[in-house]
C-alpha cells in the first residue's frame, strides 16, 4: 500500500480562513487597489478585501472622508458604483472633475432600516455593482443585520459600510474595520480589525489629502492665514434706482 | 398595357365642426390665427365666409368662435384611415387648412373588390359608417382627384357616390377632360401664380392643358416658377424628365397601421395566488415575443389585465427603461411587480397588452477580445426594478450636470434610463468643488468667536462670487472653503442680499 501524505491537514492549512497566529502567508494579494501604497502595505490583501464587508467609522452626522479614502478604487471600477442612503447629494461637477462616469454612479435613497437592508443585500449580491458604498440609516444596525450584510457580498465587489464613531464599541462581523480622522494635511486611518491579521495596536496610516491645492494647507496655525470676508461685499443691483 | 392609376380623394369640409363635442347649434366659427377657417351652417347663412377676420364674423352675427383643434382632427383622420385600410393600403393624408382629407390609390385593389364601382361603394359605406361628411373625387392623379372633389357635391348614399364616379371611363384622357372646365381659382397654395395666370389669360385648366399641349410645360415653368410647374405636372400626370417613366415611378405611399398586441388567457378555475399566474404570464409573454420578432418591433411597457368572472378588472403596468424584444426581462419585472401586489379578487382571465411599440433598433456590440468581464446591461435593470418595487420609483436615480451657475441648480436627478450630461464648461473644469452638496443650504450661526456650524469655522480660500438670475430672483453669493475645528473642509457662502451665511457642501 502506498503511503499518502496527509492531504487533509495541508488542504486545511492552505485555506485563507484558517487562523495561523502571526503568519499571514496564505492571504491572497487580490485586494482592490486602494491608491495609497501605505494603506496597501497595511492591509492583508494589499488592497481592499474583495467580496467582504468593510466598515468605516467616521464622524456622525456629516459626510466626511468617503471620497478621499475611496476615490482611487472608484476610478478603477468598470461596473456600477452605488451610493446607498448617502448623507447628501453627490455633486455632479466634482464627480466629473474626479474622473468618474456619471452614468455608472447610482444613488439609492432609503427611508428606514428594513428598506436599507433589503437594498444592501440586493446590491451586494448582484454582479453588475463593482462598488457599494452604504451609510447606516438612523436606526443602528444590530450584529444580526451586519451579519446579513457581510454574507450578502459576492466575490469581486467592494462593499463599504459607513457608520458613526460610537459603532466601534459594538462587535461587528466585518472583515475590515477602520476609523477615519481628518488631520490638517492628512487623513488618518486607524485599523481596528482585519481578518487574517492580528492587530495589536490601532495601526495608524496617514494618507495625503488630495484634490485641493497644497498652498491651502500649512502646518502652522491657520488663524494667521484665515481669510476675513469684507464686512459688506459690494453688490450692484441692476434695479437699484438710487 | 401599363396600369392607369386610380385615385380617390376624400375631402372632409366639416371636420372641424364634427370633432367638436357636442355639436354647436348656434352660428359658430372656427378660427386659426384670427381668421375664420370654418363656419357652420348657421354662420354661413349669416354671410360668414372663410378667410374673414374673427371680428367681421362676430359683427355678422356669429355667436361663438372656437380655436381649431388640430389634434382632434388628426386623430379623427387617423381613425378614418384605419377604417379605410380594409379597402386599400395606399392611403395618404392630405393636410389642408379648410378641408383636410385623404387620398386613396385604388388601381391595385380593383380585382380584389371586383371592379371600381364596388370598391368605391365600399369606401363610401365605410366613411358613412363613421359619420363624417365627405365629398369625393376620382382621377388618374392624386392632385386631380383632390381638385375634382372640390367641385363635386355631397351625395346621399354610397351607391350614388360610386355610380357617379364610375361614369367617367378609367383613362387619363377622360379624367383630363373633366378638368377642362375647373377654374384655376380652385388651386390652393398658389395665389400669386393664379393671379398671374389670370392676367395672362389662363382661367381654367383647359387653358393650361392647351398651352401645355402646344409648348410643353417649360414655358409655364419659366414664367411662373418651378413649384407651380411641378404641381401642374403632378396634376396632369406629366412625367417631364425621363423617357422611360415606367421604370422610375414613385411608389404610392403605403399606410402602416399602428399595430398592438392584445391577448388573453382564461383559467380553468379562478386563481387566488400570485404564483398561479406565472405559467400563464410566461405563455403570454412568449406570444408577445413572437409578435415583436415577426414585426421587428420592441417595447418599453406592457399592461397586465386581471379580470374576474364578473368582469371586474385591474390593469398593472410593467415598464422597462431599455426597449425590449426578448421577454425574459419583462417576465422578471412582472414577477417583481406582482410580488408586491396581492390579488384583490379571484382572477379568471389574464390579459397582456402591448400598445406602444417602436421599430427594433439593432444595437451594435463590441467584440470582446480581452476576455474581460462585460456587464450585462439587463442585470442592472432587474436590480433597479427590484429596488424600485421596494422603495418607490424616485428612490433610485443618477445625477447629471445642468447648465447653471447656481450650484444647487447645476445638478439634477435623472432616471436610470437617461444618459447623464457630463460636459463641464471649460471655465468650470478647474474650480474647486465639494463632492457632497446639500440640496438645501444649512444656515451658519454668526457667533462672537466667528462662524459656527457644528464647530467653529475658519475661512481658508475664497471668495468666489456667483451672481446670477438678475432677471428673476437675484442671487449673489461669495463662496469660501472653510476649515472646521475637526479639520473637516466645508463649502460655505455668504448670501450678499440676505447677509446670511450657509454651508452648501462638504469636501469629502
Amino acid at each position: 500500500m502506498n503511503k499518502q501524505p496527509p492531504p487533509l491537514l495541508e488542504t486545511v492549512l492552505r485555506r485563507q480562513d484558517v487562523w495561523r497566529g502571526f503568519v499571514p502567508s496564505f492571504a491572497a494579494e487580490d485586494g482592490v487597489e486602494t491608491g495609497y501604497p501605505l494603506l496597501n502595505a497595511a492591509l492583508v490583501h494589499s488592497g481592499w478585501p474583495p467580496g467582504a464587508l468593510v466598515e468605516v467609522c467616521q464622524d456622525a452626522g456629516a459626510a466626511s472622508a468617503e471620497w478621499q479614502l475611496l476615490l482611487p478604487a472608484l476610478r478603477q471600477a468598470r461596473g456600477f458604483v452605488v451610493l446607498l442612503n448617502p448623507p447628501a447629494l453627490p455633486f455632479a461637477s466634482a464627480l466629473v472633475q474626479a474622473g468618474l462616469d456619471l452614468d455608472r454612479v447610482l444613488v439609492v435613497q432609503t427611508d428606514d432600516k428594513p428598506g436599507f437592508l433589503k437594498s444592501y443585500v440586493e446590491l451586494a449580491r448582484t454582479s453588475v455593482c463593482d462598488v457599494v458604498l452604504a451609510w447606516q440609516p438612523a436606526q443602528t444596525l444590530s450584529y444580526t443585520d451586519l451579519r446579513k450584510c457581510a454574507l450578502a457580498g459576492n466575490d469581486h465587489s467592494l462593499c463599504v459600510l459607513f457608520r458613526p464613531f460610537n459603532a466601534l464599541r459594538q462587535s461587528s462581523p466585518a472583515a475590515l474595520r477602520l476609523a477615519c480622522f481628518w488631520r490638517r494635511t492628512q487623513l488618518e486611518v486607524r485599523i481596528y480589525k482585519q481578518k487574517g491579521a492580528l492587530v495589536k495596536e490601532r495601526e495608524r496610516v496617514l494618507l495625503p489629502v488630495a484634490g485641493l491645492p497644497a498652498e491651502l494647507w500649512r502646518p502652522d496655525d491657520f488663524a494667521e492665514t484665515s481669510i476675513q470676508p469684507a464686512a459688506t461685499a459690494q453688490v450692484v443691483s441692476l434695479f437699484d434706482k438710487t | 398595357m401599363s396600369r392607369v392609376p386610380l385615385w380617390l380623394a376624400l375631402r372632409l369640409p366639416q371636420l372641424a365642426e364634427q370633432v367638436q363635442s357636442p355639436l354647436e347649434t348656434q352660428p359658430t366659427v372656427w378660427v386659426h390665427k384670427h381668421r375664420v377657417t370654418h363656419a357652420n351652417t348657421g354662420a354661413r347663412q349669416l354671410g360668414v365666409k372663410r378667410g374673414q377676420n374673427v371680428a367681421t364674423a362676430t359683427a355678422l352675427g356669429a355667436r361663438q368662435s372656437h380655436a381649431r383643434d388640430f389634434a382632434a382632427e388628426a386623430c379623427a383622420l387617423g381613425q378614418l384611415t384605419e377604417h379605410l385600410y380594409h379597402c386599400t393600403p395606399y392611403i395618404q393624408r392630405r393636410e389642408h387648412l379648410f378641408e383636410p382629407g385623404l387620398q386613396l390609390e385604388l388601381s391595385r385593389c380593383l380585382k380584389l373588390f371586383s371592379g371600381a364601382e364596388n370598391l368605391i361603394r365600399t369606401v363610401a359605406m365605410r366613411v358613412q359608417a363613421t359619420g363624417f361628411i365627405c365629398v369625393y373625387g376620382v382621377a388618374h392623379t392624386a392632385e386631380a382627384a383632390w381638385l375634382l372633389a372640390k367641385t363635386s357635391s355631397q351625395e346621399c348614399t354610397p351607391s350614388e357616390v360610386a355610380a357617379r364616379l364610375v361614369k367617367t371611363p378609367h383613362s387619363s384622357q377622360a379624367f383630363l377632360e373633366q378638368l377642362q372646365t375647373v377654374p384655376l381659382a380652385d388651386i390652393d397654395g398658389f395665389p400669386e401664380e393664379v393671379a398671374g395666370l389670370n392676367k395672362s389669360g389662363f382661367f381654367t385648366f383647359g387653358d393650361i392643358a392647351t398651352q401645355v399641349a402646344r409648348d410643353g410645360i417649360s414655358s409655364l415653368k419659366k414664367r411662373f416658377g418651378a413649384t407651380l410647374a411641378h404641381y401642374l405636372c403632378d396634376l396632369f400626370g406629366i412625367d417631364n424628365q425621363l423617357h422611360q417613366p415606367s421604370l422610375f415611378q414613385t411608389a404610392a405611399p403605403m399606410f402602416q397601421p399602428e399595430s398592438h398586441f392584445d391577448e388573453q388567457l382564461q383559467f380553468d378555475y379562478p386563481v387566488t395566488l400570485v404564483d398561479q399566474l406565472y405559467p400563464a404570464m410566461r405563455l403570454l409573454l412568449e406570444q408577445l415575443g413572437t409578435y415583436l420578432r415577426q414585426h421587428q418591433l420592441q417595447c418599453h411597457d406592457i399592461i397586465w389585465r386581471l379580470a374576474d368572472i364578473h368582469n371586474k378588472s385591474e390593469d398593472i403596468t410593467v415598464h422597462s427603461d431599455r426597449a425590449q424584444q426578448g421577454t425574459e426581462l419583462l417576465y422578471e419585472l412582472s414577477r417583481i411587480r406582482f410580488e408586491h401586489h396581492p390579488l384583490g379578487f379571484e382572477v379568471d382571465t389574464l390579459g397582456l397588452r402591448c400598445l406602444r411599440t417602436e421599430a427594433f433598433a439593432n444595437r451594435s456590440q463590441r467584440l470582446n477580445f480581452t476576455g474581460a468581464v462585460e456587464h450585462n446591461p439587463q442585470a442592472i435593470s432587474i436590480t433597479a426594478a427590484k429596488l424600485k418595487a421596494h422603495l418607490g420609483d424616485k428612490a433610485v436615480f443618477k445625477v447629471s450636470l445642468r447648465d447653471d451657475h447656481v450650484p444647487e441648480q447645476s445638478v439634477t436627478c435623472i432616471p436610470l434610463g437617461e444618459r447623464a450630461c457630463q460636459k463641464l464648461a471649460p471655465a468650470q473644469q478647474h474650480l474647486l468643488r465639494p463632492k457632497w452638496l446639500f440640496s438645501t443650504p444649512k444656515p451658519i450661526q454668526l457667533r462672537a468667536q466667528g462662524l459656527y456650524w457644528q464647530g467653529y469655522l475658519t475661512l481658508v480660500n475664497g471668495p468666489e462670487r456667483i451672481q446670477t438670475q438678475w432677471w428673476d430672483a437675484p442671487i449673489a453669493r461669495d463662496y469660501f472653503i472653510a476649515l472646521r475645528s475637526d479639520a473637516l473642509r466645508l463649502w460655505v457662502y455668504q448670501d450678499l442680499h440676505a447677509q446670511q451665511w450657509y454651508v452648501q457642501g462638504v469636501f469629502g
